[in-house]
């Protein structure tokens, strides 16, 4: 589903990462751990046809995204990618339902009954009505997975979902997050500074500056 | 405290100033709004107090120097000069007697006025010789001498042969003998008694008192008995009079100057609630660091007084500069024509650069007032986690409220001529009106979007609109303020031509009007009756009808108002030719008098009922009856109209001052005009008489009415782009805010284009509201300004006339100014900085 080959992303006499490579299947979950600064978020953007890089190819459901230009990006995103933050960004000025059903409107499908049965997947079939300021911290988390996957797109990209979160609510958080994603057959890329998260996944990955490598709890760094 | 203080001198320092450097564009904006409104507003008080000044120093000049003065209409009888003159309270006494006089012996001369002045008790009353011999020093004595003024010698040049002054009464014969320091106008002085000989009268018209020492005019007055007619007037009730007269109009003038400043205000609240917005995370920052929720909200008032001190300061020097040039170039009259047009000497009140200044910290702390409190409220761990609630929550109608009271209270009556509960009551509308618009809004789109709404931009564009109105507000407060100020004064000044001009239209039936060019002193001599029977032999003349005009104090408090006579054609809807407002019969008898609005108001007159204080001038005439109001818009300190046969009744044959002449239908109005011309040429009428075709007359009335409002076109368009800068400062401002939300949307998948699309939208929405608002907020208050403020200023009534064409100009320019500015903002955000706002919003 996810097929990343020799991707090198700098900046002019500043390379941040090069020679990373990643292959991922439909269903799959992978946790990118790394120390701070070394690209992470650089890497989900790559992924997401926000940064163009330097080397390499990422190839999404077979097209490879490289050749698009920022318009075909965004088009192509709308249909393929979702995306979890760690400040949720939820649109504040809709209701929870609205939110999760913004994607199939940006697509031209809107399907009210896809939306309520995400909002029942998460927990949230009664909060539909509600704006986001009326939730806590762990629901509107709750409201960005489902936004993210309620168009079923073939990526889903987290970014610290759980960083805003205590650890009660984290966890809950995190076992939605991969249940969801699995169920929805969507390639899972988690970047995360939580233990429990890398070891959740099904596989886990260390970003260094010169590239993914498997990830091993114990000689950590960061 | 002292800490506090040193604290928030450091965040100053430390923080906003470098934000300040950072990004100048909308402090230095809302600090140039704050100048802008303090300089207008200072600068048109500056030039009313300078005016004032100027009309103290001239009564200082002219009468200044006497304590008090008697005077009547009906003259004063010489033996009351004698019984003063004993009085142990009075010190000197000085008696006068004024006729209009032409020079030569035809009648057909310039005008000159006649000043009989006795010698003596005008160099006592004085402390200097008002007369100046070039012979003999006893020829200031004399009874055949005459001295006079320098505009009298321009007229009579330089003749040896005796001086000739032709008046009602024959030609009189003086010898010129010197010069005299009177004014204004060409004034020749003669002895009084010498004068009151020639006049076959024992009274005289006014008679100069000054005060013994430790001596009070009332203890003076109170020994003396007056003629029931006569009345007194003093310097101080001049200038009080003066004051009284023109205190609505300067206050309105104030009001109007001051509207730059409240929109300015509106633009600081703007700038700084959507720069707390910005700094949201700054505030969080600090707080988590320890600082409190007062000393925070201390901070953004504190940033408040910087820019509110620097702007009165800047505002006080420009105020300052802008009155002293007007004053120069246009002198003090603003265009009420109350005051000289001449230049005048700026009078600078250090109390009033103050209060002005004062204003404008006021404005910019009042603007500063709820941006301060949302940063009060803020939670700083929530803020910064970046979980701060981002909507404004619903909004409450209590501002529908405050626009319901203000509705209410404008209805008030003026409390000494000035309608204060019409400005304030206006101040409320303004302001709930405005602060209504987010709760009609949030209900207006929950109505319309009952239905699921079917695209993801629409989606957006409404729902942000329903859930946020407060941001739309926000950015065009300043527009709606200002749009809508504009649109009131638009409809008050367009209904006020409207009814100006249809109001000519009843008031000048003929063809042609011809009258006497008044004197210096503002009387208007009568037409003679060599220029009347020229008239009469005028080729193509069908018809003319004189008219006269003369001042009348009733009331020593007010200003003269005017009597006016004519033949008037009765009809059961009253005088034909008289815009009559109300009429009722009179009693068999009784002689009708014909009041217009403003003697009404002025006089508490009730229609049907006698006029005591004017009957007192004819004790022995039948009842004069208020029959009918009329509007009046040539004399704004009242008038009283009556048929020309019955003033004949009450005081002789008048003299006409004026005649209206209509022509043969084969006649042209040119043509009769020119042939005036040369009449008047032949005669040496051509400076004495003015002759003037009714269209000239309508054109040049309009021409003038124009003038006098134009000072506050001017204002308006400082109000309404102060208001665009407010837009173009906030809406950047509130653009840069929703960084965040437009990553989110890129990573959506939203193009740039759709993203420009959206704020484009919104723009248009916001602008459209904002002009829609503006004017429909403009058109009610409009309704207060037409049939509250200026019947109770100024004391006469108008139509209302909505000029949709200057009302539509108008809107479309600030629909598309605010847009456009909008939609370049929008593009600026949009397309450079996109992927900056992708990187902001992980």
């Amino acid at each position: 589903m996810l097929e990343v080959r020799d991707l090198a992303h700098g900046y002019p006499g500043q390379p941040v990462f090069q020679g990373v490579g990643l292959s991922l299947a439909a269903g799959e979950s992978v946790a990118v751990v790394g120390a701070s600064g070394v690209g992470k978020s650089t890497l989900l953007q790559c992924m997401a046809g926000l940064e163009r890089w330097q080397h390499g190819d990422i190839r999404v459901a077979g097209l490879d995204i490289g050749p698009l230009d920022d318009e075909a990006r965004a088009r192509w995103r709308r249909e393929h990618v979702g995306f979890v933050f760690q400040a949720f960004h939820l649109l504040p000025y809709l209701s929870v339902f609205d939110n999760v059903h913004l994607p199939l409107l940006l697509l031209g499908q809107p399907n009210p009954k896809r939306v309520s049965d995400m909002l029942q997947a998460v927990g949230l079939q009664q909060l539909g009505a509600r704006l986001p300021e009326q939730l806590s911290g762990g629901q509107m988390q709750r409201v960005a997975i489902a936004r993210a996957l309620v168009h079923q797109p073939a990526l889903l990209l987290a970014d610290e979902p759980t960083g805003n979160l205590d650890p009660a609510h984290a966890a809950e958080v995190l076992e939605l997050l991969l249940q969801q994603s699995h169920a929805h057959g969507a390639a899972l890329v988690l970047v995360t500074h939580n233990l429990h998260a890398a070891q959740r996944a099904n596989r886990a990955l260390e970003l260094t500056p010169t590239g993914l490598y498997p990830w091993q709890a114990a000689s950590s760094t960061f | 405290m002292a800490g506090g203080v040193i604290n928030i001198l450091m965040l100053l320092r430390a923080v906003s100033w470098p934000s300040w450097r950072q990004r100048p564009i909308r402090p230095l904006m809302a600090w140039f709004a704050i100048a802008c409104g303090v300089a207008l507003g200072l600068a048109v008080h500056l030039i009313n107090q300078s005016a004032l000044g100027e009309f103290d120093k001239s009564l200082r000049a002219s009468d200044g120097v006497a304590d008090f003065t008697l005077r009547s209409h009906r003259g004063l009888p010489s033996e009351l000069v004698d019984t003063l003159q004993q009085h142990p309270g009075v010190a000197v006494v000085a008696p006068t007697l004024r006729r209009h006089a032409r020079l030569g012996n035809t009648g057909d001369g310039p005008p000159i006025r006649l000043v009989g002045v006795d010698a003596l008790s005008q160099a006592a009353l004085t402390g200097q010789a008002m007369v100046q011999t070039t012979r003999e020093p006893l020829d200031a004595f004399a009874a055949d001498t005459a001295f006079a003024n320098a505009a009298a010698m321009a007229l009579i040049g330089n003749r040896t042969e005796p001086l000739l002054l032709a008046l009602a009464q024959g030609t009189s014969t003086w010898r010129l003998a010197g010069q005299w320091q009177g004014g204004p106008g060409a004034q020749v002085a003669v002895d009084i008694a010498a004068l009151q000989q020639v006049l076959g009268t024992t009274q005289v018209d006014t008679i100069d008192i000054r005060l013994a020492p430790g001596a009070t005019r009332a203890a003076v007055l109170q020994n003396i008995t007056l003629p029931p007619e006569a009345w007194v007037d003093a310097p101080a009730l001049q200038r009080q009079r003066q004051q009284a007269a023109s205190r609505a109009y300067r206050v309105n003038l104030t009001a109007l100057s001051l509207v730059a400043l409240f929109t300015g205000s509106f633009l600081v609240f703007s700038v700084l609630w959507l720069g707390v917005a910005q700094r949201l995370q700054t505030f969080a920052l600090l707080g988590v660091l320890g600082l409190g929720a007062k000393q925070r909200m201390q901070w953004v008032l504190a940033e408040a007084a910087v820019l509110g001190v620097a702007g009165g300061a800047v505002g006080v020097a420009a105020g300052t500069w802008l009155a002293a040039l007007a004053l120069q170039w246009v002198g003090a009259d603003l265009g009420g024509g109350y005051f000289s047009s001449s230049p005048t000497q700026l009078v600078w009140q250090p109390g009033a650069a103050l209060i002005y200044a004062t204003l404008g910290l006021a404005a910019t702390l009042l603007g500063a007032w709820w941006p301060a409190q949302r940063v009060q409220r803020l939670a700083p761990a929530q803020t910064l986690k970046g979980l701060h609630a981002q909507v404004g929550g619903t909004p409450k109608p209590w501002a529908l409220l405050a626009f319901a009271v203000g509705a209410s209270v404008c209805w008030l009556p003026a409390w000494r001529g000035v309608p204060w509960g019409a400005y304030l009551g206006i101040a409320l509308m303004l302001l709930g009106g405005i602060f209504s618009i987010p709760w009609l809004l949030h209900h207006a789109i929950a109505r319309l979007t009952r239905q699921r709404i079917g695209t993801a931009m629409r989606l957006c564009l409404w729902q942000r609109a329903k859930h946020s109105p407060h941001d739309g507000v926000l950015a065009t407060s300043g527009v709606v303020a200002s749009l809508a100020l504009a649109t009131a004064l638009s409809v008050m000044v367009g209904s006020f031509r409207e009814s100006v001009s249809d109001w000519l239209h009843v008031v000048l039936p003929a063809d042609v009007y011809v009258r006497s060019v008044p004197l210096a002193d503002g009387s208007s001599p009568a037409l003679t009756p060599e220029a009347w029977q020229a008239l009469n032999n005028l080729p193509g003349v069908a018809r003319i009808r004189p008219a006269t005009s003369t001042r009348l104090t009733l009331d020593e408090q007010r200003v003269p108002l005017a009597l006016l006579a004519r033949p008037l054609e009765l009809t059961p809807q009253g005088p034909r030719d008289v815009p009559v407002q109300a009429v009722v019969p009179v009693p068999e008898g009784a002689i009708p008098l014909w009041v217009s609005e403003s003697a009404r108001d002025g006089y508490n007159l009730t229609l049907g009922q006698p006029w005591p204080a004017l009957q007192q001038l004819w004790p022995q005439a039948p009842p004069l009856v208020v029959a009918g109001v009329w509007r009046d818009y040539a004399r704004q300190h009242g008038s009283v109209l009556l048929d020309w046969d019955d003033l004949s009744r009450l005081s002789g044959t008048p003299e006409p001052t004026e005649a209206a002449l209509w022509l043969a239908p084969q006649a042209q109005t040119q043509g009769t005009l020119r042939t005036w011309r040369q009449v008047a040429e032949t005669r040496g009428w051509s400076s004495t008489l003015e002759v003037v075709s009714t269209s000239a007359l309508r054109t040049r009335s309009m021409e003038i009415f124009d003038r006098s409002f134009a000072i506050t076109r001017w204002l308006q368009l400082v109000a309404v782009a102060i208001g665009l800068f407010g837009v173009a400062a906030t809406y950047s401002a509130h653009l840069l805010a929703r960084g965040t939300e437009m990553g989110v949307l890129t990573h959506l998948g939203v193009t740039r284009r759709q993203q420009w699309r959206l704020l484009l939208a919104e723009s248009v929405l916001w602008s459209m509201l904002g002009v829609v608002f503006g004017l429909l907020l403009g058109l009610a208050i409009s309704v207060v300004l037409v049939h509250g403020v200026n019947p109770q200023s100024f004391q006469w009534s108008m139509d209302m006339h909505v000029p949709w064409s200057t009302l539509v100009v108008l809107a479309a320019g600030v629909l598309i100014s605010c847009t456009l500015t909008c939609a370049w903002c929008a593009r600026r955000l949009s397309i450079p900085h996109a992927t900056q706002l992708v990187k902001q919003a992980f």
